[in-house]
């Protein structure tokens, strides 16, 4: 999931990645296909929410004698259903190579930490490459302060060391910063090593 | 009104809020050095803050917890409902009188309510109507005190679901997209595998459009994600060559939680190996490494109960009555944290070859989602009973004693909105009073006697004699053989509602009677 899409995007990019589909009859007393054939066999689909008709914009208005027959109301109807099922459809193919785009974008990165590890780079590197990434992605990083008090909505214990006077348990140093989302949705809590006291 | 579906987990609570077709996660905001952060979680822990007398909840109970010395916090509260019979008590290791269990979870429930109004995802004080989910084994009593706390909270519980129930739904609308259209076409029979935090449950469904019927129900009480973290701290704790009972609440505590982590990275992929240094868990120790193989290996016989309940469903009457085999399963479907672990799926595969997997890509949302979507009106379920239920009642002249099932397990659940199914008995009493013992079994051997996961509740006594008031408190110890009664009729009349909650009306000849919540106290 990109989090940097909203809520409303998100739920057009999930209708229009659309996996794969359960099986389905096309009626309640048809014979069940094999298993296999179900497998095999397409979804059936249905019109996107939206292109219902609205039969208030159809109704028959009066014309002047002589003039041209206004088109059928149906006709009318079918005509604006059809404009605005081409609207829905050049949104979804724009949405969809919107995200492709950012999608391939973000896995182009990936490989290429993926590259970094698997030619021996240190993990560190790697750590650091995906913090930018992050960055990149609109992510918003996060910190402690020496001798905050450890909270666990916002920090992972990763080590304790020796306080030197410090009271046990606040962060002594931060191992590994933190990511949210703009939202607040904590995407990694920062990894901080505290004072055993 | 705000239309919801509560997840009520092991580890977390999740919400969700049914919205025009949209099913979004309500946010749970928390103030934070960083500011205001949301989770989709709730975490179902509480804690008593002993200096100042107060119970904490959520978020709260999480930072208690991480903490001092790890103590007076109460983990898994849902498993304790499991083992609570009407009025007991529950964390007495919190505190030396514990806490009242109906109390406690209402308390928790009012807390979550809290975190919902301050989501600022509803309109101030907008009234909840949810839909509940439990375990599908869950017994009458979590069930009853579950529906009660929340009421209590304030929510309008208006149903409940079990988990794998809630999970069918939200599977065929995964795929149909929120697509009405679409959703009434489809036709499938999938088994749910729910292996969550704190319990494993597995369900047969099948789904006709929007009609969803549960066909049969298995589980394991005491199997989750709680058990595979335990496993991963003990094998560390050998590696240490420490006894793990040996070690102090505070070092089992972190240690569980390291475990948890490094499971949960598992889980992500890609790991080998799970490292510990002791040091990190406050114990002085050498550096230590678990490879996952070992840790898998461990967890076989774990894991196996689970596999075993599958194998008992797809070979039962139900299947067959269908005629669905491992093969011929439209798909197994994998929700809940602990299935994301792969040696899951692994091991599902090797049991089932022909199986048809499908994983969820919400495994922490999917119930509450299911919920939410049945809240919204749009489907119907058919759910069962999944626990014999019955009385103990004398027979051959007071000799023997035998169980005389009222609702056995597998009976069809009335749906939402439904009248309850209700069951007479009648018969000439014996005594002057009637002591009547309720029990609950997940079998029933081929004598007719409870074989597997008993429970017992609440007694009721109820007085035959006209002579005794029926609202006067008597005792077993009151109870006299009376043949001069054999002659009159008393009658009990059950009544098992869309939730599975009983009561039952006792009757005697002079027209006076009186109801009891079977499972209340």
């Amino acid at each position: 999931m990109c989090f940097l899409l909203g809520r409303e995007e998100e739920q057009v990019a999930k209708k229009v990645q659309t996996p794969s589909k359960p099986r389905t009859a096309a009626t309640k007393d048809a014979p069940r296909p094999t298993p296999k054939a179900r497998k095999a066999a397409p979804a059936a689909t249905a019109k996107p929410a939206g292109t219902r008709r609205s039969t208030a914009e159809a109704e028959p208005t009066s014309r002047a004698p002589g003039a041209a027959p206004a088109p059928h109301p149906v006709a009318t109807a079918t005509a604006g259903n059809e404009a605005l099922d081409g609207a829905v459809d050049s949104l979804r193919r724009l949405l969809s190579e919107l995200i492709e785009q950012r999608l391939e974008s973000v896995a182009r990165d990936l490989a290429e930490v993926r590259r970094t590890l698997a030619a021996g780079g240190e993990l560190a590197t790697g750590l650091e490459q995906l913090d930018d990434l992050l960055d990149r992605l609109g992510a918003v990083r996060f910190t402690a302060e020496p001798l905050d008090v450890v909270d666990p909505l916002i920090h992972t214990v990763v080590a304790e060391r020796p306080g030197n006077g410090a009271p046990r348990g606040v962060v002594l140093e931060v191992v590994r910063p933190g990511f949210r989302s703009s939202r607040g949705l904590v995407l990694a809590k920062a990894a901080v090593a505290v004072s055993a006291g | 009104m705000a239309r919801i579906g509560i997840d009520f987990g092991t580890t977390n609570t999740v919400v969700v809020a049914s919205d025009r077709g949209r099913y979004p996660v309500v946010p749970h905001a928390a103030d934070t050095a960083i500011g205001r952060i949301v989770r989709d979680i709730f975490p179902s822990l509480s804690a008593w803050d002993a200096e100042r007398h107060r119970l904490l909840f959520g978020p709260d109970a999480e930072r208690h917890a991480s903490r001092g010395d790890g103590g007076g916090v109460i983990r898994s509260l849902k498993r304790l409902l499991r083992d609570w019979v009407g009025g007991g008590r529950v964390a007495h290791h919190v505190r030396p009188d514990g806490f009242d269990t109906l109390e406690l979870l209402t308390a928790f429930a009012g807390a979550l309510k809290d975190s919902l109004e301050a989501s600022g995802l509803f309109p101030a004080h907008e009234r909840f109507e949810a839909v509940v989910t439990w375990p599908a084994n869950a017994n009458g009593a979590q069930r009853w005190v579950t529906r009660t706390a929340f009421r209590q909270a304030g929510f309008d519980v208006i149903g409940t679901l079990s988990e794998p129930a809630a999970a069918a739904i939200e599977y065929a609308n995964r795929f149909t997209q929120g697509d009405r259209p679409a959703a009434r076409r489809v036709r499938a029979t999938i088994l749910v595998f729910d292996f969550g935090g704190g319990t494993f449950d597995t369900s047969l469904v099948r789904i006709d459009g929007t009609e969803f019927t549960v066909l049969d129900t298995a589980g394991v009480e005491a199997l989750g994600g709680d058990d595979l973290d335990d496993v991963l701290a003990r094998l560390f704790a050998k590696r240490m060559r420490l006894p793990f009972d040996d070690l102090s609440p505070l070092q089992r505590e972190l240690l569980a939680q390291h475990a948890r982590r490094q499971k949960e990275g598992i889980a992500a992929g890609g790991v080998r190996s799970l490292t510990l240094v002791p040091q990190d868990v406050g114990i002085k120790a050498k550096p230590c490494i678990v490879s996952v193989t070992t840790y898998f290996k461990a967890l076989g016989d774990v894991v196996a109960p689970a596999l075993d309940a599958v194998e008992r469903l797809l070979a039962g009457p139900a299947a067959s009555r269908v005629g669905v085999t491992a093969e011929t399963l439209d798909a197994i479907y994998l929700v809940g944290g602990s299935s994301r672990l792969p040696l899951v799926s692994k091991l599902l595969a090797a049991r089932f070859p022909g199986l048809h997997q499908v994983m969820t890509d919400k495994p922490f949302t999917a119930t509450a989602m299911g919920a939410a979507i049945h809240a919204a009106d749009t489907v119907t379920m058919h759910d069962i009973l999944s626990r014999h239920f019955g009385v103990i009642r004398l027979a051959d002249h007071g000799q023997r004693e035998v169980f005389d099932p009222i609702f056995p397990a597998g009976m069809r659940l009335p749906a939402r909105g439904s009248a309850p199914v209700e069951h007479r008995v009648e018969y000439a009493p014996r005594h002057n009073i009637g002591h009547l013992r309720y029990l609950e079994c997940a079998a029933v051997d081929d004598s007719g006697r409870p074989a597997l996961g008993v429970r017992t509740w609440s007694d009721v006594l109820f007085p035959y004699d006209p002579a005794i008031p029926v609202e006067q408190r008597v005792t077993p110890s009151d109870v006299q053989d009376r043949e001069d009664l054999l002659g009159s009729a008393v009658s009990e009349t059950y009544e098992c509602d869309g939730d599975g909650v009983i009561s039952v009306r006792v009757s005697r000849p002079d027209g006076q009677s009186r109801s009891f919540e079977i499972f209340r106290s």
